[in-house]
């Protein structure tokens, strides 16, 4: 037998998801380690080695491959434990790092305090060196200077150093002589320069991602290292692999490099896996909802592939490499609704958490959460939530409902129930705007994925909101980051400094031709270091784009680049390609202006295989044989009667009309009065409106994919 | 939407009313998101000088972005002009600019573009966009003219004139306008962007009546407004009611030497406020006053920000009240200029409406911001052959004073922008224009000293190698009577030093509110003032003092001196020694 393994190692459990050769899946949950994270890895493979009845090292020498997703790197940030961390830049800029542009949460208020600083200024150092503007050395390196700042971090017992000079991107001579003195005068220090991180322009941005380089280089390289050790010593031999924050995935070496690329990879796997579930039904443009007990991250899948950004923020400092386009918004089943002092119900964003939780839990909380709105309103069941692990107590949500949201509104406790679950569908919504519509997309051209503890519960009213007229609610909704992570491609993004301009086109044509034969270059040099056929690699390129004279840039897919060498001719499409896409972002154009190219950006992939999932039974187009319960539920004005099925008895085929609840284990799904739920081959449902037929949407919704659409990177399974 | 309606009022769905809320407090926010990210000029994409609203088709505000928080009580006094301009006139498709200050506006370099959008052949609502442009003509620098006399002097003057007529751009009016500006090229890309964010605002109004209807989304609205209402005038009762004085003085009126002074009294009734300016000095015949609109609107911020009050919209804004005869130097009549409107003369307008809340909130007033220094410089740029402008915000950035239990930020920006405008970058800008920027760091014992201390200031030194075409400096602040106060025993900062070092290496100061020359290879420098203090600097917290101390921002020396502590330069503290200094300080 064989296997291949997906390993979430999240802040409070691992997550496994086994699938086998011939397609029969196990999933698993063990607490997470903080300390040493590896044994608890290594706990979860002993149990799943035991449920099949081998030794470890048998069952680890018949596993091909292990893709794993930590947030040990994100953690660590959260809870301020990561390594002691130093920053040296060039003299006259001390305090660009932690100025962070002055950018302040709040204008209406003088009392906030900015955010504790990664690196604390007095373990930052600036050195005599400067580059300009054309990349000339100005000022030679003072190696002196290095050797002095070596001096104060080894008195500081400094166990990671970050370096970033100003141009550096241009010319990162003083940036490597640094380092090579620096790894000489304290051996043994995890150094990390801006150069090697981040080639771009942006002083700030790239030193603040080369900081957090640093901060959790040394902490992921042991975790990394150690895990390695202990699988190798227990006979496994297959590939072992590790999930970033752009939805891709990469190999142990790029890892201990690049630890900034996991920071945001805890939420990139949903995404990916929700676009293979609807790869099943050659759905390509979707967006996709994951709804948990304090957030909902919302994030846009355009022909296939999610959305990327290069500008997030990690504890309020800059992270600029690029990571999936999640828009993460405060509602989520614990979210606290409240009347403020003008009368206005609010949901959100501050949250019950799980101590002391919604006020159902009956462990102390007062305050009425979206679950007690649920429960509430009869869509959740009491004795079955989380798989029957928490008791719900009706009467306890009631009493907070009445006291904080009924009374004071003058509203009755159903209506008050409903008003919640109608402001956090609506916030939700427009979570979901700022990921279409905000990017130029209609999401009404799109299919709705929810997935979560808590998504599926809002579909229905979300997709209504947006006037959406399809869902799907994957298989292992509640794993799908681990599922995600053996769906996805190995990903390498590279960026290039440019600096082009479209009315000089000799220079640009062969400018661009020279750029895209070094970065084609490097990102074959990488997947062959991973052992990546040549088959199968895949490149995109994406140019960063401006009309002159505008200070931010439009990252603009530009296709006819992966296809070969740019003519001059090609030119002018490629100039409209980038008006378009300015146009349905912001509304208008400068179409008669020059444009520019600030840089040039490869996307290197890896394909890889799709895991095996197996068929789940056919069964007949009734459901009847799910039936568990009926139990009053409202939808609008009315409570009506409402059927109640079991996940684990539903079978391929069957079709549910509603209204009607669907409970699994650990997800819980709300069919709507105007919607119906029909169940896929793979076990994931779909939903659509009354009134339509369900094979029109499809063929509406569905398309082929293009040739250049790849981070699936696959066609339809 | 579903939800049942209130009882005894069967209209008004108290749900729908916070949905209908958040969505065009959305739409305002995607318009926005367009002017940042799409802008040419750094004024938009890194000091966020603009705002966008969605207001009813009378001109009430009904929801705002907040970007340029001094814009945040502004947007309402434009429309009526318009309205009144083109009563019946006004179709499907058409934009309207406008910068007249005698329009509603505040100064010329602001232009308003605005869209009525319509349902059923009426207007419904008005989507605008209010934003600084990087030169609006005249013969100063930027439309900086300090020895301008009247608002023909500082440049075009537009008033209420359809740019697009439904949905044609007028090019004829677009080329006559931009002829007389010196930097069409931006300019032109920062009103089409602007136009691009009524539309995007247009779109998302649109959808909005077409999902709920016009005369349902009215009556909601309605419903949070007078909800805003409820809620700020709940927040006024926190001050206690009375007659609150404050007042403070700009360096200078320009034409003389004169100290130009705002006075304000602050009337605090029973959820209601007025504010009283008719005591102000008479307006200048130079560039330092105010539009009755702006210092409206600064006014209203400084109680928005005192009360961390955030939304602004018609409700929020009716428990105020004001006296403001015309003829002030914050309400100056036609034609005088009103350039600094949006620069010094706001900063006093807040100082003086700070200063008198002090003594009435004291837990909540802050130490003021510091005073904007700002030299705009136009040169040749040698890659592109043409006129270009380095309006260069390094020079902004302005940290503001202490508050209970809060420093001062570093990076607060002026009193105007409340710490929503953005630092640029020190590459972009060495790349946009031809400079080399030698030091951008904050100062050590800069910052006015108090239990809270203010922001640090920061020495700023950037070498221009180009020759200026003409160069100007606006603001105010160099003498010890126009610097911030500190409050409750906070030390007030000394004030900033603006000087220009020339290649042969004399160096000099730069006088404020004058044309200056740039030769090749200059180097001119800013010392900052810090912000001003909150509390007794002998109350503050030793190991503030110590971080302090450690991260290099406050000398050994200070540290004794004025805070009573005594420490060494790796941040060891002789506590012993400390209480004594502490002791024997508060006694003299």
């Amino acid at each position: 037998m064989q296997w291949i393994l997906g390993i979430d190692v999240g802040g409070t459990f691992t997550d496994f998801l086994e699938i086998e050769a011939t397609g029969s899946v196990e999933i698993l949950k063990t607490p997470t380690t903080p300390q040493r994270p590896a044994e608890g890895v290594l706990a979860g493979l002993n149990k799943l080695a035991s449920r099949h009845s081998v030794t470890l090292e048998h069952y680890l020498s018949q596993v091909t491959l292990i893709v794993h997703g930590t947030t040990i790197t994100t953690n660590a940030i959260i809870t301020r434990n990561f390594a002691k961390t130093a920053y040296l830049t060039t003299k006259g800029f001390r305090d660009t790092l932690n100025s962070r542009r002055g950018i302040k949460r709040n204008a209406f208020t003088a009392k906030e305090a900015p955010p504790e600083p990664i690196v604390p200024q007095s373990l930052v150092r600036t050195v005599e060196e400067r580059v300009d503007r054309d990349g000339k050395i100005v000022i030679p390196l003072n190696e002196e200077g290095v050797r002095a700042a070596a001096e104060h971090f080894r008195e500081q017992h400094v166990e990671a150093i970050a370096v970033n000079y100003m141009f550096s991107f241009l010319h990162p001579a003083h940036e490597r002589k640094t380092r090579e003195i620096l790894e000489k005068e304290l051996p043994g220090i995890f150094v990390t320069i801006s150069s090697e991180v981040l080639p771009q322009v942006r002083m700030y941005e790239r030193g603040s991602t080369t900081v957090f380089n640093a901060c959790v280089g040394p902490l992921l390289r042991t975790y990394i290292c150690d895990l390695q050790r202990q699988l190798e010593s227990s006979a496994f031999r297959g590939r072992f692999l590790t999930m970033q924050s752009n939805g891709g995935v990469m190999s142990p070496e790029v890892v201990k490099e690049f630890a900034a690329n996991t920071l945001l990879s805890g939420p990139a796997s949903g995404p990916v896996a929700a676009s293979y579930f609807a790869r099943r039904h050659k759905l390509r443009d979707l967006v996709t909802i994951d709804m948990g007990g304090t957030s909902l991250d919302a994030c846009l899948v355009r022909d296939g592939r999610a959305s990327i950004t290069n500008q997030s923020e990690v504890a309020e400092y800059a992270l600029a490499l690029p990571s999936l386009d999640i828009h993460s918004i405060g509602a989520g089943g614990g979210s606290i609704a409240s009347v403020d002092a003008g009368g206005m119900l609010k949901v959100g964003p501050e949250s019950a958490g799980a101590v002391p939780g919604p006020a159902a839990y009956g462990s102390g909380g007062t305050k009425p959460t979206v679950t007690d709105a649920n429960l509430g309103l009869g869509y959740l069941n009491p004795d079955y939530f989380l798989g029957g692990e928490r008791r719900l107590n009706l009467d306890l949500a009631n009493e907070a409902i009445t006291a904080e949201v009924a009374r004071p509104m003058g509203l009755n406790v159903v209506e008050a129930a409903r008003g919640i679950i109608a402001v956090v569908n609506a916030q939700m919504a427009n979570g979901v705007r700022q990921v279409s519509i905000a990017r130029g997309f209609d999401p009404r051209d799109a299919v709705l994925v929810a997935a979560g503890g808590a998504g599926p519960l809002h579909a229905c009213g979300i997709a209504e909101e947006l006037g959406m007229q399809l869902i799907l609610v994957p298989r292992t909704s509640s794993v799908l980051c681990s599922t995600g992570m053996l769906v996805t491609d190995l990903r390498h993004d590279m960026v290039r400094f440019a600096s082009l301009r479209l009315d000089e086109p000799e220079h640009t044509v062969s400018a661009l031709n020279e750029l895209r034969r070094e970065l084609l270059a490097h990102g074959d040099k990488v997947l062959a270091e991973e052992h990546v056929p040549a088959g199968r690699r895949r490149f995109q390129f994406t140019c960063d784009m401006q009309f002159e004279g505008q200070f931010n840039v439009l990252e603009t897919e530009v296709a006819i680049l992966a296809d070969g060498p740019i003519r001059p001719k090609q030119l002018p499409t490629l100039a409209q390609t980038f008006i378009n896409h300015h146009e349905r972002v912001y509304g208008y154009t400068l179409g008669d202006s020059v444009i520019e190219i600030q840089s040039v950006r490869l996307s290197a992939i890896g394909v890889t295989d799709d895991p095996p999932f197996r068929n789940i039974a056919m069964g007949t187009r009734s459901a009847k044989a799910a039936v568990k319960a009926h139990r009053r539920a409202w939808f609008g004005k009315k409570a009506l009667v409402t059927t109640v099925y079991e996940s684990s008895r539903l079978r391929a085929g069957n079709e549910i009309s509603g209204p009607a609840i669907v409970e699994a284990a650990t997800t819980t799904i709300k069919v709507d009065p105007q919607w119906n739920l029909k169940v896929d081959p793979i076990g994931s449902y779909l939903m659509w409106e009354k009134g339509t037929a369900l094979n029109r949407l499809l063929a509406r919704f569905s398309r082929q994919a293009t040739s250049s659409s790849h981070q699936g990177g696959r066609g339809a399974p | 939407m579903k939800s049942r309606a209130r009882r005894g009022n069967p209209k008004v769905d108290p749900v729908l009313v916070s949905i209908i809320q958040n969505r065009l407090d959305a739409i305002a926010e995607e318009m926005a998101q367009t002017l940042m990210l799409t802008s040419r000029s750094g004024i938009f994409a890194e000091a966020r000088d603009f705002v966008t609203g969605l207001l009813d088709a009378d001109g009430r505000l009904l929801a705002q972005s907040r970007y340029f928080p001094g814009f945040a009580c502004a947007l309402p006094y434009i429309v009526p002009p318009v309205l009144a301009r083109y009563k019946g006139d006004l179709q499907e498709g058409d934009v309207v600019i406008v910068n007249d200050p005698y329009s509603g506006n505040s100064h010329l370099p602001d232009m308003n573009v605005l869209k009525p959008v319509f349902d059923g052949g009426e207007i419904r609502f008005w989507a605008v966009c209010k934003g600084h442009m990087a030169d609006i003509g005249g013969a100063g620098v930027a439309g900086y003219d300090p020895q301008g006399e009247t608002v023909w002097d500082d440049g075009v003057i537009v008033p209420p004139t359809k740019l697009v007529a439904q949905g044609r751009i007028q090019e004829e009016v677009f080329n006559l306008f931009l002829r007389q500006v010196k930097l069409p090229e931006i300019v032109r890309g920062d009103i089409l962007c602007q136009v691009g964010g009524v539309n995007i605002g247009e779109r998302g109004l649109l959808d909005l009546i077409g999902r709920y209807g016009i005369q349902c989304i009215q009556r909601h609205a309605e419903a949070y407004l007078s909800a805003s209402e409820k809620s700020m005038r709940a927040k006024i009762r926190s001050i206690p009611p009375g007659r609150y004085p404050g007042e403070k003085a700009l360096d200078n009126d320009v034409a003389s030497d004169r100290p130009l002074k705002v006075r304000v009294e602050v009337t605090v009734g029973d959820g209601e406020i007025c504010f009283d300016f008719s005591k102000s000095d008479p307006q200048t015949p130079r560039y330092m006053n105010s539009t009755d609109a702006f210092t409206r609107s600064m006014a209203m911020l400084t109680v928005f920000a005192t009360l961390e009050h955030s939304q602004s919209n018609d409700g929020a804004l009716r428990p105020f009240r004001f006296v403001n005869p015309p003829g002030t130097c914050v309400h100056a009549e036609f034609p005088h200029s009103t350039v600094l409107a949006t620069c010094s003369m706001a900063e006093a307008v807040q100082e003086a409406v700070q200063l008198a809340l002090a003594p009435a909130v004291p837990d909540k007033v802050a130490a003021p911001s510091t005073k904007l220094i700002f030299p705009i410089i136009s040169y040749i740029h040698p890659a592109k052959k043409r006129l270009d402008v380095n309006v260069d915000f390094f020079f902004r950035c302005n940290p503001s004073g202490g508050t209970l239990g809060y420093d001062g930020w570093e990076q607060g920006g002026p009193a105007q922008e409340m710490g929503m405008g953005r630092c640029p970058d020190p590459e972009i800008h060495e790349l946009t224009h031809p400079v080399r920027i030698h030091r951008f760091e904050q100062a050590i014992d800069s910052a006015g000293a108090g239990q809270f201390r203010g922001g640090n200031g920061h020495q700023y030194r950037v070498q221009h190698f180009v020759p200026s075409v003409s160069a100007v400096v606006f603001g105010s602040g160099t003498r010890p009577h126009a610097v911030p106060l500190g409050l409750f025993g906070g030390r007030s900062p000394e004030p900033s030093e603006l000087t220009i070092e020339r290649a042969s290496g004399t160096k000099k100061v730069i006088p404020l509110n004058s044309f200056f020359q740039v030769e090749a290879g200059d180097i001119i420098e800013l010392r900052e003032m810090g912000g001003p203090g909150y509390g007794d600097p002998l109350e503050r917290d030793v190991d503030r003092v110590v971080r302090d101390v450690l991260d290099g921002y406050l000398s050994v020396a200070k540290a004794a001196e004025i805070y009573g502590v005594v420490v060494d330069q790796e941040g060891r503290v002789d506590h012993g020694a400390t209480t004594a200094l502490r002791q024997e300080l508060r006694k003299s």
